[in-house]
């Protein structure tokens, strides 16, 4: 592990101006808040900060719902967002997200801020002995492209990246119109979470439109979101404790045996949480009957590309959606 | 730390300070085990014996959270600590034992 100084600013101004010198990508300084992805990219040599400046007690950790909708504090856990009694009455989606992430000792210690900045699990990405990752050393290549890619991204790939980002609760924040609150040295400012990420395009290590220094302080869920049937599915390589090869966020609103609306979200499929207006759309006034969904579904895979390994989730993403849909419908 | 199970390989000592740490060392009373403890003795839970702190450990946090109801639950809670040698179904059964000792499986 590279050597680093521990700073422990008193608060926000403070953290902010010691981040202020650093680059967005492997700078010379970095945030760390619950740390559960940090310490591994410390440990593994793939970031090398000169300091760390600590977020411990300068974030709000607060989980209130309003009329509003939903405010989750950057700093909250994901034990307790995940067992907060109106998270799991009216936001079941993210709920169910969280319970699928992780072990509970790394939900006790992971934040909400840190799980939507958490890196890829590439395992190129991670492991220095590889020379070739544009995302950890720009230009240098992909080694995944011709590698081991049982893992990797089908939907908004580029030739310089196929990595995947690994978050469950994002693809459910997603799925139901979250946003997110930032804090930089010039002030606060809000954005759709579904634009935070950025796709890898030729620049793969410039991941989200953070800016240098800037904070996600809090996660924002619009009340009409709350409510609505849904269901998590994830697909994944053992029962528990394990990264989604695929997943389904899904969210409906039915009249009687038809979908009023639907939300549709995948992860393990892109560099973000993929959201499917067009799967939307298709789902809108159908049945819950097994081929209407799976002709809805079948939208999902439109742009999709395998790189030989990774063939199968494009069938699998699809066939995740149906049965997303049938078991929050309660078909399934 | 300040009784939640948490990994330690992924926590800076420097940010732990003045919380309150538990580790294996400190669970028994003297010399009388923690009933968990014991109960991995009985049922012979572990082989190299490599993960059993952590299994330990774990499986204390995972019996005070309540979440030691049934064998499936065990499992889904005590996910995060893998045993190489394979000692799963006696770790289940020394959970099942020490929660239904204390009394009350969704105890605090």
């Amino acid at each position: 592990m590279h050597p680093f100084i521990l700073e422990r600013p008193r608060d926000m101004p403070a953290a902010l101006a010691l981040r202020a010198q650093a680059g967005r990508n492997d700078a010379p300084a970095e945030y760390i808040a619950g740390g559960t992805d940090m310490m591994q990219l410390l440990q593994e040599d793939v970031r090398r900060p000169d300091r760390l400046v600590s977020l411990a007690g300068l974030l709000d950790n607060s989980i209130e719902i309003g009329p509003h909708g939903l405010r989750l504090g950057a700093a909250a856990t994901m034990a307790e967002v995940a067992a907060h009694q109106g998270v799991v009455e009216q936001f079941s989606l993210i709920s169910q997200a969280l319970l699928n992430s992780a072990s509970p000792q790394v939900r006790n210690q992971a934040t909400m801020g840190g799980n939507l900045l958490q890196r890829t699990r590439c395992p190129y990405f991670r492991d220095i002995g590889y020379e070739a990752c544009n995302k950890r050393a720009p230009g240098s290549g992909c080694a995944a492209m011709d590698g081991e890619n049982r893992w990797h991204a089908v939907l908004g790939t580029s030739d310089a990246c196929i990595a995947v980002h690994p978050s469950d609760l994002a693809v459910a924040l997603v799925a139901l119109d979250a946003a997110i609150e930032i804090r930089g040295a010039d002030g606060q400012r809000t954005t759709p979470l579904a634009d935070l990420h950025r796709l890898p395009g030729g620049t793969p290590h410039l991941e989200t439109v953070l800016e240098p220094g800037e904070v996600i302080t809090a996660i924002t869920v619009p009340a009409n979101a709350a409510g609505l049937r849904s269901h998590y599915l994830k697909v994944r390589d053992r029962a528990s404790f394990e990264f989604a090869v695929v997943s389904a966020a899904v969210a409906i609103e039915t009249d009687g045996s038809r979908i009023r609306q639907a939300r549709v979200a995948l992860g393990g499929v892109a560099a973000k949480p993929w959201r499917l207006p067009s799967v939307e759309r298709a789902l809108t006034g159908t049945s819950l009957d097994p081929s209407e969904l799976r002709a809805a579904a079948v939208l999902a895979a439109d742009g999709a590309r395998g790189r030989g390994h990774n063939d199968f989730k494009i069938e699998l993403m699809q066939r995740a959606i149906v049965r997303a849909v049938e078991t929050a419908g309660g078909r399934a | 730390m300040d009784g939640m199970r948490v990994k330690s390989c992924l926590s800076l000592a420097a940010l732990a300070q003045g919380r309150e740490i538990t580790t294996i060392e400190g669970l028994a009373q003297g010399e009388e085990l923690h009933p968990l403890q014991a109960a991995f003795i009985e049922r012979d839970a572990f082989q190299c014996g490599y993960c059993t702190p952590g299994q330990i450990m774990s499986g204390v946090a995972c019996i005070s959270e309540g979440h030691a109801g049934s064998p499936q639950e065990i499992r889904e809670w005590m996910s995060g600590n893998l045993c190489r040698c394979g000692a799963y179904d006696h770790i289940v059964a020394a959970i099942q034992d020490a929660a239904s000792a204390s009394g009350s499986v969704r105890g605090g």
